[in-house]
């Protein structure tokens, strides 16, 4: 059976730390003002009953991919082990992607001018490693494998432990799988007039960034983040035969 | 106690939204250049000679305003130079594909409409004359029954070839704008968009803004171009209970696009919660002044009042002004759906 990656993450040993975060930017050199993953943190309850959740959030590589279906370039597309890739040659930045899919992971990378978002560092994973944000994790909360192997660490987790998607109920597939979901932290949460504004707020203004301050930030990982060096996003038909 | 209420998000990181003005005025403009065309075939494919001279303008707007329209979506593109590879690396199940064929053949398609329209029943078939008083008169082609006999023939068959191309394109001209409506629709993330009501709904507000558009085009031809003998032979005189005629079809339309706005409003109260949270967006929320002020009060309740009062609904200034407040009220339209269905957060 082929492979088919998946990443379950673990409500409860995640600590809000934002490692993960802050790894996938190195690895990937992904530009100030965008994420690939991060974390999303909600307080719960009322004193003297309060509780913080956090909630990590990436791509979730879904098994019936709304954002490749509606691609018009092709430029969106699946690799028979389930991972979802951008072909940054092909895309032209339409950003219908963006408005597809149910989980908000993607965005237009401001220098590169094309669409991307989490790869599931697919150049690690080829090479046998495991992704950036899972090897720093700190608390392990993160376990990245393959589903369709039944002794890896992911098939396990998802058959003994309580685990389930974020919206489940999208149609697409979601491959992210949450031990011990927090119904409340999962929420969208769309009716708070303050959270929308929240949402929708310019980071390149709030941190006063110009787009020059973005590439100059963007430089200093350029040829050193390795994501760009040992992976060729291309889909075949778009490379160069040798 | 709710557990909403004590649910306090402390981090989260920002999203812009992708699709914005360049997109809803995209809409707004294929949805007039559609329903111009389809106005124009209510005269010259099924022959209601009433709305000859109307259709005419129709027939005239829908490919300039479609040749317009395209070049907001290339100028939204991230990378505008690699607009052609929409032709030749397409996928067949993104709506976006199923465009780029429609926008390229629709105006071809409305081009060549036009063209047999002219051939057919432009200068060929009237002749242009003034009568003693000084007043314009159309008048048959006068001529050698030889002659006239060879021109009524070719003109049978350009009135064929009219027919025929018009015929294609009545569903060419819905499927340009309603693909426009499968674009939102199959929008999975979006609660407002991803609702099988909206492609009908996107048809049925094009043919309200476009009746409205041809009202002020009509009237506009009247109040600008006058009745000097070249503007005649290619836009012939547009007489007042034509004008009135088209603002009953309107009425009409803004009725049955009324019936949608609720019907859709009224589900989505009631469906998941981001679906709550989109009609309460746009019913109370920020985008509630553009969508029941704009959209639903001046946009449809307003010209639907104008155009109901009896003496008034027959007076040209009143009857622009109806329209004016219906295109404006479908681009406010375009604007909530477009910008407003991607103000939810998804997460």
């Amino acid at each position: 059976m082929s492979k088919r990656y998946v990443m379950v993450i673990d409500l409860r040993r995640c600590v809000g730390c934002h490692a993960c975060t802050v790894a996938c930017k190195q690895e990937n050199n992904v530009p100030v003002t965008a994420f690939r993953t991060w974390v999303k943190q909600v307080e719960k309850g009322r004193y003297p009953n309060v509780r913080k959740v956090s909630l990590p959030a990436l791509c979730n590589h879904c098994e019936k991919p709304i954002c490749v279906q509606n691609c018009p370039v092709q430029a969106s597309y699946q690799r028979e082990d389930g991972i979802v890739l951008i072909d940054y040659d092909r895309c032209i930045g339409c950003k219908y992607c963006i408005a597809s899919c149910p989980y908000d992971v993607r965005f237009v990378n401001p220098l590169r001018k094309t669409v991307e978002k989490c790869t599931f560092c697919v150049h690690r994973v080829d090479r046998g490693e495991k992704p950036a944000c899972v090897e720093t994790c700190m608390g392990k909360a993160r376990t990245f494998g393959d589903m369709n192997d039944p002794n890896s660490d992911v098939s396990r987790l998802i058959a003994d432990l309580p685990v389930s998607p974020l919206k489940p109920d999208s149609g697409t597939g979601p491959r992210v799988y949450y031990v011990y979901p927090d119904e409340l932290a999962m929420e969208t949460r769309g009716t708070d007039a303050n959270y929308i504004k929240y949402y929708h707020r310019d980071l390149k203004q709030e941190i006063s960034l110009s787009e020059d301050d973005i590439r100059e930030r963007h430089k200093a990982l350029e040829g050193i983040s390795r994501a760009d060096r040992f992976y060729d996003y291309r889909i075949d038909s778009n490379r160069p035969i040798r | 106690m709710d557990p909403n209420d004590s649910v306090r998000v402390l981090f989260n990181v920002p999203h812009v939204i992708p699709l914005t003005t360049y997109i809803s005025t995209y809409f707004f403009l294929t949805g007039i250049s559609a329903a111009s065309f389809l106005i124009s075939t209510l005269a010259y494919v099924f022959g209601m000679e009433k709305f000859k001279p109307a259709g005419r303008i129709g027939a005239v707007v829908a490919p300039i305003v479609l040749m317009i329209a395209p070049l907001f979506l290339v100028i939204d593109l991230e990378q505008p130079l690699r607009f052609f590879h929409l032709f030749y690396m397409f996928n067949f199940r993104s709506p976006v594909t199923w465009g780029t064929f429609l926008l390229t053949l629709y105006p071809i398609n409305c081009l060549v409409y036009l063209f047999f329209i002219y051939k057919a029943e432009g200068a060929t078939a009237l002749d242009v004359s003034k009568d003693k008083d000084g007043a314009f008169k159309l008048q048959p082609v006068a001529g050698g029954s030889q002659i006239a006999d060879v021109k009524i023939t070719k003109t049978n068959s350009n009135r064929k070839w009219m027919k025929f191309f018009g015929s294609l394109g009545i569903p060419l001209a819905i499927l340009v704008h309603g693909y426009t409506g499968f674009i939102v629709g199959l929008g999975q993330g979006r609660a407002m968009w991803n609702v099988s009501l909206m492609p009908m709904y996107f048809l049925v507000s094009a043919m309200v803004s476009g009746t409205a558009f041809l009202i002020l085009l009509c009237i506009l031809r009247q109040k600008v171009l006058g009745n000097s003998v070249a503007v005649l032979k290619y836009f012939p005189t547009i007489a007042n209970d034509v004008v009135y005629d088209l603002s009953k079809i309107l009425a009409g339309f803004i009725v049955l696009d009324f019936l949608f706005v609720v019907s859709e409003v009224l589900v989505l109260t009631s469906s998941r919660p981001d679906d709550y949270a989109a009609a309460m967006l746009i019913l109370q929320g920020s985008f509630a002044p553009l969508f029941v002020g704009v959209e639903i009060i001046l946009g449809l309740f307003a010209p639907l009042l104008i155009l109901a009062m009896p003496r008034i609904n027959q007076s040209r200034v009143a009857l622009s002004a109806a329209s004016i407040l219906v295109l404006v009220g479908v681009y406010a339209m375009r604007y909530v759906t477009v910008v407003g269905g991607q103000m939810i957060p998804l997460n």
